[in-house]
């Protein structure tokens, strides 16, 4: 089931309005009824969206962002698609002290922690969350 | 951005969420707050109790500010997180840096 599609400039302010609308709509659908998952949703969205602003279209607004959202069985899949050279996720990081107090790039690290699966396709990132599957304490 | 400076607490709370399109301005805020208030303040309290959501970019924040207390000698602790923005916070292990 589809439940979210737009195409979106390449600024942190378009992105934000971009989370609330989906947000918006997923906050109706009982599967995603629990305040722990729609924080982490939230927080992923923010992550895989800013990445493509800054890191993908490096704030180039005259390229743009795709971005869908669906729910198919237990798997809530967000596709985020932008107009730069291809996506490089960071690696998963231990938590030391460097680490912790690095000024940037933290984020992939978390949406990680949260039980996403981060998939990448040239310049189309597939993250997937099983519903059944996703535990409160991480 | 809200501040109050009470017995060398200087508490800034924050009253939108902590992400991307907000930081640039919290950062010179702070930075500005402080050096306003050299010399009078021992700790800084970052209060988040309206602060709903966070992004990475505002986690960075959170860490700056707590760099600029320590350059400056200065105790930081966070108040008022919702149990979501605490659970981050622990999975980053910020927990064993500063009061959250």
């Amino acid at each position: 089931m589809l439940l979210y599609k737009n195409e979106i400039q390449s600024t942190f302010e378009a992105v934000h309005e971009t989370v609330e609308d989906i947000m918006d709509q997923l906050k109706l659908v009982e599967k995603l009824d629990r305040q722990y998952l729609l924080f982490r949703i939230n927080f992923m969205l923010r992550e895989v969206l800013n990445n493509a602003v800054e890191h993908g279209n490096e704030f180039n607004e005259e390229k743009l962002i795709y971005i869908e959202v669906s729910i198919e069985e237990s798997l809530f899949i967000t596709k985020v698609r932008d107009e730069g050279d291809g996506i490089h996720l960071e690696p998963t990081h231990e938590h030391n002290m460097d680490y912790i107090l690095r000024e940037r790039r933290r984020g992939i690290t978390l949406v990680r922690q949260y039980q996403f699966e981060l998939e990448v396709k040239h310049t189309e990132l597939c993250v997937t969350l099983d519903l059944d599957s996703v535990v409160e304490e991480v | 951005m809200k501040k109050t400076l009470e017995d060398g607490i200087l508490t800034l709370t924050l009253q939108e969420d902590l992400i991307a399109t907000n930081v640039r301005e919290y950062k010179s805020t702070v930075e500005k707050f402080l050096q306003d208030e050299m010399g009078n303040v021992d700790e800084v309290v970052l209060d988040l109790s309206t602060c709903e959501n966070i992004d990475s970019v505002g986690v960075t924040f959170v860490v700056g500010v707590y760099k600029q207390a320590t350059n400056d000698a200065l105790g930081f602790r966070v108040t008022g997180s919702s149990d979501e923005i605490k659970q981050l916070f622990k999975l980053m292990k910020l927990d064993e840096i500063f009061e959250i």
